[in-house]
């Protein structure tokens, strides 16, 4: 039996959808993150509506990330028009008597072209996302809050430095502010994410960063809190950036 | 009884950062903001100068702070793009960061280069902004180039009040971008009709009614469908489609006016016409694709 996984995972499926399926030789599953290698094939029903007005187009993300990661499965966008007449779409309204012979017809990844059926496209928001304009970007606010972060933890770790020297030179970095607005912006954003196949890792990245947002900046003392734990939370945050430049790939 | 002000047509505050250049009624440095009264409703227009390189994002968030302090009304930002002004899509994402308003409470527009509704101009006599930092108080007549007519927009420059013709048409344009709700509206109906399906594999229903249970949807499009019998709806809330229909036909959109108009006509019959279930399925792709032409034709300027 093939296996077709379905995204966004909320779409309802009758059973008469689901029987259509079987008797075609294939199974509808709702798309998992975590095991995405069972797929044959894809059904993105696009554009995604991820914030409560805003509708993402995400289908070249998905694209790069199969081709990277599981490039023998087919995509398919789906939606209700019969205007959209080409391969690798497929009307809902409308199921073929022999699904199989759309497949057949269909491209691979290789091959696949997705068409923009309107939507702010996923690239579109990393970009302003992570870059902004004029320093306004996450990036900008991260690398200058985990810079100071990093050269704390040396100076401390080698011993050239005391204790109240690394807590004044934090502060004349404002990194308690440059945090804030990359954990803000990473907030602002995070509900976009959720139209990427990897939502899995957009929300380890999540915890990473939310440590820093719980542990530090609500804390009554949090430059303190944070020189105190320099160490793990330099760590949690290196662990983030790390993620955050992987997964940028499929953006750009 | 505690009244309700949000959302509601009274005190909705829009606040314009431009080039106001106007010696008669200049604005004042200190605080850098003068404001208008609209006549008839209370609403607010605040005016001033500020740039993003002079601290504009700081500034604007206090006063939006004092604003919201005053009355829990919506706002309506608009910031120039050009220079001296030089705002750009990250200020008003920062203005947003940092206010943490909900989209019922402060939408942000970015404007600029004589585009746009907002400015006064030859056939555009319900626009806000002249031609030099000044209010648009004159407009060059449509049929006879060269003579001017007053627009009214300014009703007394000693009390500093407004028509609030020119104040709500624009509020109605900017705030609600008629374009884009089109294409929320096909793409909600879009994701709707997936749930209608299922269902109707499971047990016979008439579109109609299954349409008529998702109350919100179906307010949308029977509004959208009914436009030409609606008054007005100034609540805002609600939309009325006639402003942005004059603003077509103003801009020689004909061929875009008539397809939005004979959309809402379209969409109007088949909402309100009984659907066999086995038609139930092109109604639906009709009324989708016939959305999604419209908002692909629509001049995409018009937001």
């Amino acid at each position: 039996m093939n296996t077709i996984f379905y995204f966004p995972d909320q779409i309802p499926i009758s059973s008469k959808y689901h029987t259509y399926f079987l008797e075609n030789g294939y199974q509808l599953k709702a798309y998992e993150p975590t095991n995405y290698e069972e797929a044959d094939l894809i059904f993105l029903f696009t554009p995604v509506k991820c914030d409560h007005a805003i509708y993402v187009a995400p289908e070249k993300v998905w694209l790069r990330f199969f081709t990277e990661r599981h490039p023998a499965v087919k995509i398919f966008q789906v939606g209700i028009s019969s205007t959209f007449d080409r391969p690798n779409y497929l009307n809902w309204l409308r199921l073929p008597e022999r699904f199989q012979d759309l497949v057949e017809k269909s491209n691979t990844l290789k091959n696949w072209d997705p068409f923009s059926i309107h939507g702010v496209s996923l690239e579109e928001i990393w970009q302003r996302f992570w870059d902004g304009h004029h320093k306004g970007g996450f990036n900008y606010y991260f690398i200058n809050a985990i810079n100071p972060i990093r050269i704390t933890y040396q100076n401390l770790e080698s011993g050239d430095s005391a204790y109240e020297r690394e807590l004044d030179y934090l502060e004349k970095k404002g990194i308690l502010k440059k945090l804030n607005l990359a954990l803000s912006r990473w907030q602002k954003y995070e509900p976009y994410w959720r139209a990427t196949p990897f939502k899995n890792r957009m929300e380890e990245i999540a915890m990473l960063l939310n440590v820093t947002d719980k542990f530090v900046l609500h804390h009554n003392d949090p430059l303190k809190k944070l020189l105190n734990n320099i160490g793990p939370i330099k760590e949690q945050l290196e662990k983030a950036q790390q993620a955050l430049e992987d997964i940028s790939t499929y953006f750009n | 009884m505690a009244v309700k002000t949000q959302n509601s047509r009274q005190n909705r505050r829009m606040i314009i950062v431009w080039r106001w250049n106007d010696e008669e009624q200049r604005i004042p440095d200190d605080p850098g903001f003068d404001e208008w009264t609209v006549v008839n409703q209370g609403g607010k227009l605040i005016r001033t100068p500020i740039s993003a390189q002079n601290g504009g994002c700081d500034f604007l968030c206090d006063l939006i702070q004092r604003q919201l302090a005053a009355s829990n009304s919506p706002i309506l930002l608009f910031l120039h793009r050009s220079q001296p002004h030089g705002y750009q899509k990250s200020h008003a994402n920062d203005i947003e960061m940092a206010l943490g308003l909900s989209s019922n409470q402060l939408r942000i527009r970015l404007f600029g280069d004589g585009k746009g509704p907002i400015y006064c101009r030859r056939g555009r006599p319900l626009g806000i902004l002249g031609t030099d930092g000044e209010f648009g108080e004159y407009v060059e007549n449509d049929e006879t180039p060269g003579t001017y007519d007053e627009t009214g927009l300014v009703v007394d420059h000693n009390a500093k009040t407004l028509n609030d013709n020119q104040f709500d048409y624009n509020w109605n344009y900017y705030w609600h971008e008629p374009r884009k709700q089109i294409f929320q509206l096909a793409e909600d109906f879009r994701i709707w009709s997936f749930g209608y399906v299922a269902a109707v594999k499971e047990k016979p229903i008439d579109l109609q009614d299954y349409l008529q249970a998702e109350s919100s949807l179906w307010t949308r499009l029977h509004h959208f469908g009914q436009v030409g019998h609606l008054s007005p709806d100034k609540n805002t809330q609600g939309y009325s489609f006639e402003g942005y229909h004059d603003f077509l036909k103003t801009h020689q959109y004909h061929d875009e006016y008539n397809q939005l108009i004979a959309t809402h006509e379209f969409i109007g019959k088949k909402i309100n016409q009984k659907v066999d279930q086995q038609d139930a399925n092109d109604v639906i792709e009709d009324i989708y694709d016939k959305l999604i032409s419209l908002y692909e034709q629509l001049p995409n300027q018009t937001l």
